[in-house]
């Protein structure tokens, strides 16, 4: 199950910061990251990855530099210090948004197993 | 592949600055060129190149992007995968076309996004001002006025006298269209409004003639004039013309409601058809004094300073018609005396003072009692009401305007005027502030009329003006809503009344020394001379209060002044009354009407050795 569309756009900046909190990725290194560490549920549209690395690199969240090392050309992405502010920021925002999403007993409810409920 | 030289930030890889940089404008490969050299299959080559045009981006962002997205592609090849999962996986080409679009607007420098912005904040602020502007449109036509007060019945009870039994208007009203009628027969029809009215000629001048011929055609009408100013009353009331009263002065437009009654204020039409027929009575005098008829003569000074008496009212308008005709009888009376004097015996010059000397003692000031009842009624048929005496210009302004600004009787504004009008009704001033000017500006007129002129200021003069303030200095725009409708002439109304009485005061002064001589067979040796026995109260100068000069100059009399310099120059020099300088003009003046610089000396009153022409008179005097 993939997460919805308006949920997506509001988690997917933070979750493309937080992936490239470790390391400097491209482009498709970047979507197969995301999919794989999160079971395939934040595996963006591709369509849509590019755009949103150009905007998080126009609000400076993020730089870009071209490596030719590889044989071929690949833009890597890195987040700035501004980035991890941001991400820091957004962090503790979803850390909230989880406890009260959990004191409303929406998270609880959503980890019980199927049936449990009924 | 080539390098997108990607390490430069978006701001600093515009075309124009890798032109400044010493760059070709296009050192990289284009889209199509990296898309053509990469091992893409067709269908991914496809999707890049449709992606990168719909951008619509620059040729190197376009370059950036097609260079990430043949990597990509090459990434999922790899996988391995095929091209069309690949192309699968990446989604929709219009929707990545649109979001890198965006993006890369992002990205640009605020000097590329500024006016993107600019036109973005002024689309807004026209949208806010189209919905302001709805607004204020919707306040100036949807609502009506208030009208709560019936003000024509307040300025009725001004007049507060009972009907006449036997008033003076139905005399006028019988004998005005034959005067009419015999300006048609007689006189051309653009003579009326020229300075050839035969009206006004004398026996040297055009038109003599022709008005001796129309006179002989209205002498029943000139015998009724003369009867009816010597009634007390003219017992017009106001706003009650009939078809016979229109029919008379020759109208059949008829009575406005009560809108244009408010401001066309309050229709007066029978004063400039009065003053017509003591044009007549002018006429007639001056013909009857070349004849040597001066008892006629006398009967139509007398005539038309009883009209005067008769017209005026409690509107200013009213005030300054009668103001015009006291004028008028005392002019005549001193041509008479300059050209004819020997007509005058003494029973028609002792009935020509006694005429001046009613007119002179008559209150004279200029009162705005009427008007400001009626500058209350208009106020309250165009504009709001807000409950506490204030509100804004209302629509019902507009066909008022449109009478008033072009003479459009239809009362109606064009299209373009109307959908300004909102706007330029805001810049109106609001009713209170309205009503505040109009108060200030008649309250000062007042207040400086009520005091002899002598003892004016050079501050009551100046605040007079040429012409009151205007409540607004909107242009030249025929939309000045209210400025156009208020736009006071009142403080020259103030400087008419010293005119006038100055004017009274040298016939009186010039009859009673004509008087004096016939008498006594000698000019009198001084003014003081004439007091009381020929003249009851002394004549004034009206620049300092004192007996206007009067003396005796190679065995003739001259009646002088000390002028607007109000300097007694002993005569010493005696400027010419035919001079720019012989029209009355206020004290401290220091140019007249013209514009022309006022000579300092005294002035020659009488008699009036030239005419308006300049020609030397021949004076009947010696």
């Amino acid at each position: 199950m993939q997460i919805e569309v308006e949920l997506m756009r509001g988690a997917g900046p933070v979750a493309v910061l937080k992936v490239l909190e470790r390391r400097e990725m491209y482009g498709y290194e970047l979507v197969e990251a995301l999919a794989s560490r999160t079971d395939g549920l934040l595996r963006m549209g591709q369509s849509t990855l590019y755009p949103l690395l150009y905007n998080l690199e126009a609000k400076e969240l993020v730089a870009s530099r071209w490596n030719h090392t590889e044989g071929r050309p690949r833009k890597y992405y890195r987040i700035t210090t501004k980035g991890k502010e941001k991400l820091a920021a957004a962090t503790k925002g979803w850390r909230d948004m989880a406890k009260a999403m959990e004191a409303l007993g929406v998270l609880s409810e959503a980890l019980q197993p199927r049936g449990a409920l009924a | 592949m080539t390098n997108p030289s990607p390490s430069l930030p978006m701001s600093e890889r515009s075309p124009l600055c890798r032109l400044l940089r010493g760059g070709r404008l296009h050192s990289t490969p284009s889209a199509a060129e990296l898309v053509a050299s990469s091992e893409l299959p067709p269908e991914l080559r496809a999707i890049v190149l449709q992606v990168v045009r719909r951008t619509g981006g620059w040729r190197f962002e376009q370059a950036d992007v097609a260079q990430e997205l043949i990597a990509h592609f090459e990434d999922a090849l790899r996988q391995p995968m095929t091209p069309t999962e690949a192309a699968a996986r990446f989604g929709d080409v219009a929707t990545a076309a649109k979001l890198l679009r965006r993006a890369m607007h992002r990205k640009r420098g605020l000097a590329w996004r500024a006016p993107s912005f600019a036109l973005r904040a002024v689309v807004i602020a026209i949208a806010c001002i189209a919905v302001a502007y709805g607004a204020l449109a919707v306040h100036f036509y949807g609502r009506s006025p208030n009208i709560a007060t019936d003000y024509l019945a307040q300025i009725r009870a001004l007049a507060s006298t009972s009907q006449p039994v036997d008033p003076a208007w139905p005399r006028y009203r019988a004998a005005l269209p034959a005067l009419r009628g015999a300006e048609a027969t007689h006189f051309r029809g653009d003579e009326r409004l020229s300075h050839l009215d035969p009206l006004d000629a004398t026996d040297a001048g055009p038109g003599w003639d022709a008005a001796e011929a129309a006179l002989r055609d209205v002498d029943a009408e000139l015998r009724v004039l003369r009867s009816a100013a010597a009634l007390p009353s003219l017992g017009v009331v106001l706003g009650q013309f009939d078809d016979a009263d229109r029919a008379s002065i020759g109208t059949t437009t008829a009575q406005g409601d009560g809108l244009q009654q408010a401001v066309d204020w309050i229709p007066l039409p029978h004063l400039g058809e009065l003053r017509r027929a003591a044009q007549w009575l002018a006429c007639d005098a001056r013909h009857a004094a070349a004849r040597g008829d001066g008892a006629t003569a006398a009967k139509d000074v007398e005539a038309i300073l009883g009209i005067a008496g008769q017209t005026r009212g409690e509107f200013v308008v009213e005030q300054l018609h009668s103001l015009a005709l006291l004028a008028l009888g005392s002019s005549l009376v001193l041509d008479i005396l300059d050209r004819w004097g020997s007509a005058l015996d003494a029973d028609a010059s002792a009935r020509i003072a006694s005429a001046l000397d009613a007119a002179v003692d008559r209150d004279l000031r200029i009162r705005f009692a009427a008007d400001r009842l009626a500058f209350l009624d208009t106020q309250q048929r165009i504009y709001s009401d807000d409950g506490a005496g204030d509100g804004r210009l209302l629509h019902t302004a507009l066909p008022l305007a449109a009478t008033r600004w072009s003479g459009n009787a239809s009362g109606s504004l064009g299209g373009i005027e109307q959908l300004a009008a909102p706007a330029l009704a805001i810049t109106a001033p609001g009713r209170r502030e309205a009503r505040e000017k109009f108060e200030r500006s008649v309250d000062a007129v007042e207040r400086i009329s009520a005091r002899p002129v002598w003892t004016w200021t050079k501050e009551d003069v100046e605040s007079l003006g040429p012409r009151t303030q205007k409540l607004t200095d909107s242009g030249t725009s025929p939309l000045q809503l209210v400025d156009d409708l208020w736009s006071f002439q009142w403080g020259s109304s103030a400087l008419v009344v010293p005119a006038v009485r100055q004017h009274l005061d040298i016939a009186r002064l010039a009859v009673a020394a004509h008087r004096y001589r016939l008498g006594r067979g000698a000019w009198p040796d001084g003014a003081q001379a004439l007091v009381p026995a020929y003249l009851p109260t002394p004549a004034i100068d009206m620049y300092d209060g004192k007996p206007l000069r009067f003396s005796i100059r190679d065995g003739a009399p001259v009646i002088w002044s000390i002028g607007p310099d109000r300097h007694d120059d002993g005569m010493s020099p005696l400027l010419d009354q035919a001079s720019e300088s012989v029209r009355w003009v206020p004290p401290f003046e220091q140019v007249d009407r013209n514009g022309a610089q006022l000579p300092h000396g005294d002035i020659r009153l009488w008699p009036r050795l030239k005419d308006s022409a300049g020609t030397d008179r021949s004076p009947d005097r010696q």
